[in-house]
């Protein structure tokens, strides 16, 4: 499998920091390349979100680092990633949230990574950022972990009164706030010719699914440039229309 | 990009399609007359300005088609006149002069350059001798600016070589017809797609040969003939160019007799009728990305799947739809591409349509 990936970030219009973290690498290995994908949206007064999303981006790519290469010989058990992963979520819920009650404050972040290979996609996700499959359809492989979504799910809320209900960022969990911490996996088929994309939820508040599609279909990035270019685009229609949030988005194209 | 004399009158352009056209016997001295009622008619040596349009277009790089040509037999002509055609466009930067267009290779296969405005070679004089040719040529001599010539051709088969890079199809093969390979891109045929960044929609059809497409390239950019035509133009050799045919130049009124079939899809539903015309025809519900916008089946995918057309034939791919493509009831996975027949049955997930293939 062949990659294209590409990642943008903006702090948005009204935050004085962003506390989006993400990072994208790409492995040759012995069955050929794999890309792992992270990105963390923090939350914490004073700044701390920053150094929630940080340290959990920076854990996961020291395991990626250290453990990978294991893994892939071993065929990717997809036991090994559970626990692995499960492993660091809880570890660094501890850890995150030991180093917020030193300081007096209350911080965390949420989670979304995705490690892909020519065969599967392994998807960890905690908290609202979402992952996308774009293929022939727009499809959001992760659940939200929102208060709203919940609602929703019980038949409480629509999904169009859940977009703008008061509450529509409101958490269940995240990583460094809450007593335990509980990740969603998603795990699957890799595509070919499909773009994967993660996103911090100030992306997709403000543009459609429609507009998603029409940018990030596959059939409309034909080379990194133009990949980049239309994240911009959408990143550009969402200020435009005034979201206030951190906004970033990670892609991944393969072919 | 085209560099053209916009005040210039382009008619002779057209006359000389249309006599091209008229007969499929072309005699070199009856063209000659008719190049000289030209240039006489508008007062412009016709080969300058076609070598000058050549010469910019050249530079799009090579998408565009050629349908093979049986190669016309003077080859001797042609050096000559190739190479006064490139000095006739010394107005041109010498870089830019382009290989052959088709109809740069109807005056190096049939016609002399006009004398009056060419510097003249010793070869042309000898063919054609009188006391008039002997004196311009050697009044040529003695003039520094004709003496560019060989050095001109040079470049000219340099820059040759190098289009070559633009396009896949490299050896000219007497006898055979040739297509060019090319990567289209639909959606913007109209603009020369520079180098493969912009790799066509289906990854099946990255290096397809296709001949339909020549009909759309040539109604929307008439550069992309004299590029397309460059591309087949000798290499180095002064052997005779393939790319004159008079039906060629037919296409404006579309297709050249046997290359094209034509593909039709018959929606059950509605008995809509679907005509596949495009090298990449696209079938989904997002609007934005479609040949065929299916709106009315939710169970369609934005990308569904797409059909290509390669040497002719008409391939099925399913473009990693959600409710899948099937023909004839097999569905297809992502990786297939599938030839359609005649009376095949398409399945857009529930959405079934006829297939007709004519031609």
């Amino acid at each position: 499998m062949n990659y294209l990936v590409s990642a943008l970030t903006d702090i948005g219009l009204t935050k004085d920091t962003n506390q989006d973290a993400y990072s994208i690498r790409a492995y040759k290995s012995s069955i050929g390349s794999v890309v792992f994908a992270i990105l963390c949206d923090g939350m914490g007064g004073l700044s701390r979100g920053e150094v929630a999303s940080a340290t959990v981006v920076a854990a996961f790519n020291r395991w990626a680092d250290d453990e990978l290469a294991g893994l892939i010989k071993k065929g990717l058990p997809e036991n090994s990633i559970r626990n692995d992963w499960t492993r660091l979520v809880t570890e660094y819920n501890r850890k995150i949230m030991t180093y917020g009650s030193q300081c007096g404050v209350s911080l965390g972040t949420t989670l979304t990574a995705i490690l892909l290979t020519d065969r599967k996609y392994y998807i960890v996700n905690v908290g609202d950022t979402r992952a996308y499959e774009i293929a022939g359809d727009l499809v959001v492989l992760t659940k939200d972990q929102t208060l709203v979504a919940r609602e929703v799910e019980l038949g409480r809320l629509t999904p169009e009164q859940a977009e703008t209900d008061p509450r529509r960022s409101v958490l269940l969990q995240c990583i460094g706030a809450s007593e335990t911490v509980v990740p969603e996996f998603v795990f699957g088929e890799a595509k070919q010719n499909a773009v994967y994309m993660l996103c911090s939820d100030g992306f997709r508040h403000e543009v459609t699914e429609d507009e998603i599609y029409e940018k990030l279909s596959p059939y409309s990035v034909n080379d990194v440039e133009q990949l980049r270019q239309n994240m911009q685009i959408l990143i550009d229609w969402n200020k435009e229309r005034q979201e206030r949030d951190n906004i970033t988005v990670v892609s991944i194209k393969t072919f | 990009m085209l560099q053209f004399d916009t005040d210039e009158n382009c008619d002779y352009v057209a006359k000389l399609l249309t006599h091209l056209n008229a007969s499929d016997q072309i005699s070199l001295s009856e063209f000659k007359n008719f190049i000289n009622i030209l240039s006489n008619e508008t007062g412009v040596a016709p080969a300058k300005a076609v070598a000058r349009k050549e010469a910019s277009s050249a530079r799009s790089s090579g998408t565009g088609v050629i349908v093979g040509v049986p190669p016309v037999p003077q080859p001797q002509a042609a050096s000559r006149t190739q190479a006064s055609a490139a000095a006739s466009s010394r107005e041109v930067p010498p870089s830019k002069t382009a290989p052959a267009a088709a109809q740069n290779a109807a005056s190096q296969t049939a016609i002399p350059s006009d004398p009056g405005e060419k510097p003249i070679s010793l070869f042309y004089v000898l063919m054609h001798y009188s006391k008039d040719n002997m004196a311009k040529y050697k009044a040529q001599k003695n003039d520094p600016a004709f003496q560019k010539q060989p050095k001109e051709k040079k470049v000219k088969e340099k820059k040759k070589g190098n289009m070559k890079k633009n396009s896949t199809e490299l050896y000219d093969i007497p006898g055979v017809d040739r297509v060019d390979t090319i990567s289209v891109v639909p959606n913007e045929m109209a603009e020369p797609a520079p180098g493969s960044a912009k790799a066509t929609v289906s990854s099946t059809s990255a290096s397809g040969t296709v001949s339909a497409p020549a009909v759309k390239t040539y109604e929307t950019s008439q550069a992309k003939q004299p590029a397309a035509s460059a591309s087949s133009a000798n290499f180095g050799e002064t052997t005779v160019l393939g790319a004159f045919n008079a039906g060629e130049t037919t296409v404006l009124s579309g297709g050249y007799g046997t290359a094209t079939k034509a593909c039709v899809l018959i929606r059950r539903k509605t008995r809509e009728r679907v005509v596949i015309n495009k090298p990449s025809f696209r079938i989904g519900k997002e609007r934005s990305c479609v040949d065929l916008f299916i709106g009315d089946n939710a169970a369609i995918s934005r990308s569904h799947a797409t059909i290509n057309q390669k040497q002719g034939d008409f391939y099925l791919a399913d473009t990693n739809s959600t409710n899948h493509t099937y023909l004839n009831g097999r569905m297809l996975i992502s990786s297939d591409e599938v030839k359609l027949a005649s009376g095949d049955v398409i399945s857009f997930a529930d959405d079934e349509f006829d297939v007709e293939i004519t031609g």
